[in-house]
């Protein structure tokens, strides 16, 4: 399995200062699967999420134990090259979080600070973007306007264009759809669909429909642990873990 | 992670207890119905006719409340597979119901018109038939799936023992046919249609058995043959 996976992680603990927020997780991401990460508020599945790309290295007193690997490479290796690493493991917030820019330069920002200067190139690749992120056709008559301007669900829809304008490998969706109202959220999930024909996609989630709707894997995190992962569809009809099955149907108490 | 009664958790308790009453019901009609034709009781047979309005308004009810459970709760693991059982489990014990009314339409009918070593095979079916959907309806009540993956093992004994009643029925009339006596054949053609009511009632209660498993084990053995020990 490991050999057909983008990304894997192997006995990764994680320590905010002294308090331990992740317990061993190992944990593997297939290509162009959907994995949904779904758990109580408070048992790491984002703090897990921000470990794929290295961005819990910004929070002060933070450390990592174990190995993620991405492609092969260990992504805390001391050679590793952080910055590569975001381009090649994108990630999109809750909340839509698009520059106070024109929707063109929210997508060719990326591009230029990686290099890229040829405007038809530039071009080019902020369309495929936004064709990718299935906001073009709403978007391209105003792309010199401003992206505060759109709706959330498209604001939200540009973060994805603008996180797949680097190529990533893997997107990272920390709860992208949460603040959506529901034609917007159906609408980013069938993006996703569309995304993992070339994408690996991790995604964090709280609702149990949306993870059932679009993952094809499920990991149940509690207290920092993993406590089961499984095909989706096993998953939500039958759990092999009661504890998976109380918090699944709602018994948590 | 302490038990705390949720809304779905309420509904779906309601949604069993309605399932159990359907069960109880058909369970009547089903007894009224044997007793009918081993009795020849008018009485209890017009009951079960009767009575069958009832189990049909209990199967719409039973339908809407999974509906709105599935809609309002979007339920998943076991209380999915409990919502989606019970929507295939009220179909089965419809029929059941339906096949207790053609059996007692016909009980009246057949009783007596028979001589008992032709109706004994017919008897044994009918035990058997009373036993299944007893033995399912307890595996459904307890969600014991060994009960219910008993109960499927047996499936093909009621085929049996329709085999062996439809042959000593037919045996029966042939005589009678052969020593001139022709007005018996409706009586068989009554006789024949019991028979296969009672082993659709004994494979209903194999479908119940096998959705009771559906719920306790969450795996699915419609159309699986099942190993014997």
């Amino acid at each position: 399995m490991t050999n057909n996976c983008t990304l894997v992680a192997e006995n990764v603990n994680f320590f905010y200062g002294q308090s331990q927020a992740l317990h061993g997780i190992s944990l593997s991401f297939q290509k162009n699967r959907v994995t949904a990460l779904i758990g109580p508020s408070g048992c790491g599945k984002s703090t897990f999420l921000r470990c794929c790309n290295r961005m819990n290295d910004l929070i002060p007193g933070a450390r990592v134990e174990g190995s993620i690997r991405l492609d092969g490479e260990d992504i805390y290796s001391p050679r590793a090259d952080v910055v590569a690493l975001r381009r090649r493991v994108g990630m999109v917030f809750q909340k839509p979080n698009p520059f106070p820019k024109s929707i063109f330069e929210n997508v060719a920002y990326g591009l230029r600070v990686n290099g890229m200067k040829k405007k038809s190139e530039i071009r080019d690749s902020v369309e495929e973007s936004l064709r990718r992120a299935a906001i073009f056709d709403e978007v391209k008559d105003r792309l010199q306007t401003s992206a505060l301007g759109l709706s959330g669900g498209q604001q939200q829809r540009l973060c994805i264009a603008r996180a797949l304008a680097v190529d990533p490998h893997v997107l990272l969706m920390d709860e992208p759809a949460s603040a959506l109202d529901p034609i917007a959220t159906q609408k980013i999930e069938e993006t996703i669909l569309e995304l993992k024909q070339r994408l690996t996609i991790i995604i964090v989630t709280h609702n149990m429909q949306q993870a059932a709707r679009i993952s094809d894997r499920t990991a149940f995190f509690y207290m920092g642990k993993l406590v089961e992962e499984n095909g989706t569809d096993a998953m939500f009809t039958r759990p092999e873990l009661k504890q998976t099955e109380d918090y699944i149907t709602g018994r948590f108490g | 992670m302490s038990p705390k009664e949720t809304q779905l958790e309420q509904s779906i308790f309601q949604l069993r207890t309605r399932l159990l009453v359907m069960c109880a019901s058909v369970g009547i009609a089903v007894d009224e119905a044997c007793d009918s034709l081993a009795s020849g009781n008018m009485g209890k047979a017009c009951a079960v006719v009767d009575g069958d309005t009832a189990i049909n308004a209990l199967e719409n009810d039973i339908d809407e409340m999974a509906l709105s459970i599935l809609v309002r709760n979007q339920p998943v693991a076991q209380d999915l597979r409990f919502v989606v059982a019970a929507l295939r489990m009220v179909i089965d014990l419809e029929r059941i119901g339906d096949e207790a009314v053609n059996i007692a339409e016909r009980a009246v009918i057949l009783h007596e018109a028979l001589p008992e070593p032709v109706m004994d095979p017919v008897f044994a079916l009918m035990e058997s038939a009373k036993k299944s959907y007893k033995h399912a309806v307890e595996a459904f009540r307890l969600l014991d799936g060994g009960k219910a993956l008993a109960l499927c093992r047996n499936d093909d004994e009621s085929t049996q023992e329709e085999v062996k009643a439809l042959h000593r029925i037919m045996d029966y009339f042939c005589l009678e046919a052969h020593s001139g006596n022709g007005d018996t054949s409706y009586t068989g053609m009554h006789g024949i249609l019991i028979c296969r009511a009672l082993n659709r009632i004994c494979r209903r209660a194999a479908n119940i058995a096998e959705h009771s498993y559906f719920i306790a084990e969450g795996v699915n053995i419609k159309h699986v043959p099942v190993m014997t020990e």
